[in-house]
């Protein structure tokens, strides 16, 4: 025997990934199995209150991804060309509601948009009030997610040969172009993957928002929070709302799993 | 011996004397002559009081450890229902308790305290002077979830006082159309108000207590319609700890620290 291996043939790391795996799936697994032999399970899927927060929570999560991108690419990568202090210190603010408590992050929210917050005037006087909004989920899944997004999109931006964008302008093509045609393509497999992550973060934000946008039925209460809410009254309608937020979220992540290889293949065309 | 027997081995002395441990410690805290730790599920309005009774009781039984844990009444119950281990379960109203007496001492259960429901008002709800104001425009109100106790029992209130003289006949309706969030436990409907994020939100009378926020009582309400039930699990382990805490809490000394923290003193010793 020249390899370490156990006699199943398999290497230490294979039977500790066996053994997460089942650590992970098996309560998903169990979930699942209470959900479905709960007699109430189809009339919880069909039921106004799913439908209304499950379409709650898809609406918001993807406008709160658009800003994200739409946000954090150039974002990511200005930071991602910049080295010293200052761009350290800004790397690390920008983590800072990694490590915050989601309720923690919607108080600290409050504190600034709230009606008693720092720019509760000056947004009243414009007319807006954020607490209690669609509005308000929206910002509290964009702070708490973003972060996963420019951190996967910076590291992309950073894994490209700086040499590769500066042949590209040596042909004459304009640094705008360059951006698209070179180094988008090349970070894009961070990219998607900071999306995933992004979004699965923001899909099951729950603390900051019943802090920050409360819970009413149709405005402001996601999956989750109707989750929370299900559980004070039928833990069969709980498990129902969690088996359908489970399989919406899995069916998302293999989606953009699968565009984060297909992407890859033309990018590596172009070297 | 291979090295792959060794191995395994090893894992399995770990695995043995892992368990080994866990089985002394379980034994060692069965012993009656060791310290106890009583564990107790209480209904999240009791935090304050229950805490200050858990401190003296200790102080007067240095044997005797009691741990709290707070939550919504029917989320604690589901908990039980699930098998969460406990000793004692405080429900904020007797429904939950009635619902699992299979899994309680019966001749345990006795109520600790009473309350009623208030409107609390917010420092920047200066506009509400009456309840009837409660249904103004933009007026922004939170209350707890109908399947959470103060929850059910704001709405019932509510509804009666459609049915009285003073108050519009649509007076409840046109209330819950100000409702901009529905919170799971009433602490947090006083938190918003506190916030002055709410002008207003249904909380009990307890609640009121150091937060020095005005509040409108609400008539109709009978000493005892609101009831703090509590019961021994039969599972405990700790059956006659558990029955001294549960009667330290009705006796006189105990009611202090109720009506202290703004209850009501128990009535009706069971449901």
């Amino acid at each position: 025997m020249n390899r370490r291996t156990f006699p199943v043939g398999l290497p230490p790391g294979g039977i500790i990934t066996l053994v997460y795996i089942a650590f992970i799936a098996l309560p998903l697994i169990a979930l699942f199995i209470r959900a479905v032999s709960s007699y109430s399970l189809w009339d919880s899927l069909t039921s106004d209150i799913t439908l209304t927060a499950l379409r709650l929570s898809l609406i918001t999560s993807l406008i709160s991804m658009i800003i994200v991108v739409g946000a954090g690419i150039p974002i990511a990568r200005y930071l991602s060309r910049r080295s010293g202090p200052l761009s350290r210190v800004i790397d690390v603010l920008i983590d800072v509601p990694l490590v915050l408590p989601p309720v923690v992050a919607g108080l600290a929210m409050l504190m600034a948009f709230g009606r008693m917050g720092i720019l509760g005037d000056a947004l009243d006087a414009a007319g807006i009030r954020l607490p209690f909004t669609t509005a308000a989920v929206i910002l509290a899944q964009i702070f708490v997610s973003a972060p996963f997004f420019i951190r996967a999109a910076k590291l992309g931006f950073q894994a490209v040969p700086s040499e590769l964008e500066e042949i590209s302008q040596t042909l004459g093509i304009s640094p705008w172009r360059t951006f698209w045609r070179v180094t988008l393509p090349l970070a894009w497999p961070s990219i998607v993957g900071g999306l995933a992550l992004s979004w699965a973060r923001a899909i099951s934000e729950f603390g900051a928002t019943i802090m920050f946008a409360g819970n009413l039925t149709g405005r402001t209460q996601t999956m989750p929070l109707a989750i929370l809410s299900a559980m004070e009254s039928d833990v069969g309608a709980a498990l129902a709302l969690a088996v359908i937020l489970v399989a919406a979220s899995v069916i998302v992540l293999f989606v953009l799993a699968l565009a984060a290889t297909r992407a890859a293949v033309p990018a590596g065309r172009l070297e | 011996m291979t090295a792959n027997a060794r191995h395994i081995r090893y894992l399995l002395m770990l695995a043995v004397s892992a368990l080994a441990a866990v089985a002394t410690t379980a034994c060692a805290s069965d012993r009656p002559e060791d310290n106890v730790t009583l564990r107790v599920f209480a209904a999240s309005s009791l935090t304050d009081a229950l805490t200050e009774a858990a401190g003296t009781f200790e102080a007067e039984n240095e044997d005797v450890h009691v741990e709290t844990h707070f939550a919504g009444s029917s989320r604690l119950r589901a908990q039980l229902e699930e098998g969460a281990e406990a000793d004692i379960f405080i429900s904020a109203e007797p429904r939950h308790v009635d619902a699992i007496t299979h899994l309680l001492v019966e001749s345990s259960i006795t109520s600790v305290a009473t309350n009623e429901i208030v409107v609390v008002l917010s420092d920047s709800g200066q506009k509400i002077q009456s309840l009837q104001d409660l249904v103004e425009p933009d007026v922004t109100i939170v209350i707890a979830l109908p399947d959470v106790p103060a929850g059910r029992y704001a709405r019932t209130l509510l509804s009666d006082m459609a049915q009285q003289q003073d108050f519009q006949a649509d007076f409840d309706q046109a209330v819950l159309a100000n409702v901009v969030s529905e919170e799971t436990n009433v602490r947090a409907v006083l938190a918003k108000v506190q916030l002055g994020e709410a002008d207003a939100g249904f909380v009990y009378r307890s609640d009121l207590r150091d937060t020095g926020l005005r509040s409108l009582t609400i008539p109709g309400q009978n000493p005892g319609d609101i009831a703090y039930v509590a019961a021994v699990l039969s599972d405990s382990p700790h059956q006659d700890p558990a029955q001294a805490f549960l009667d330290f809490l009705v006796s006189d000394a105990g009611q202090e620290i109720f009506t202290f923290h703004g209850f009501l003193v128990a009535v009706a010793a069971t449901p």
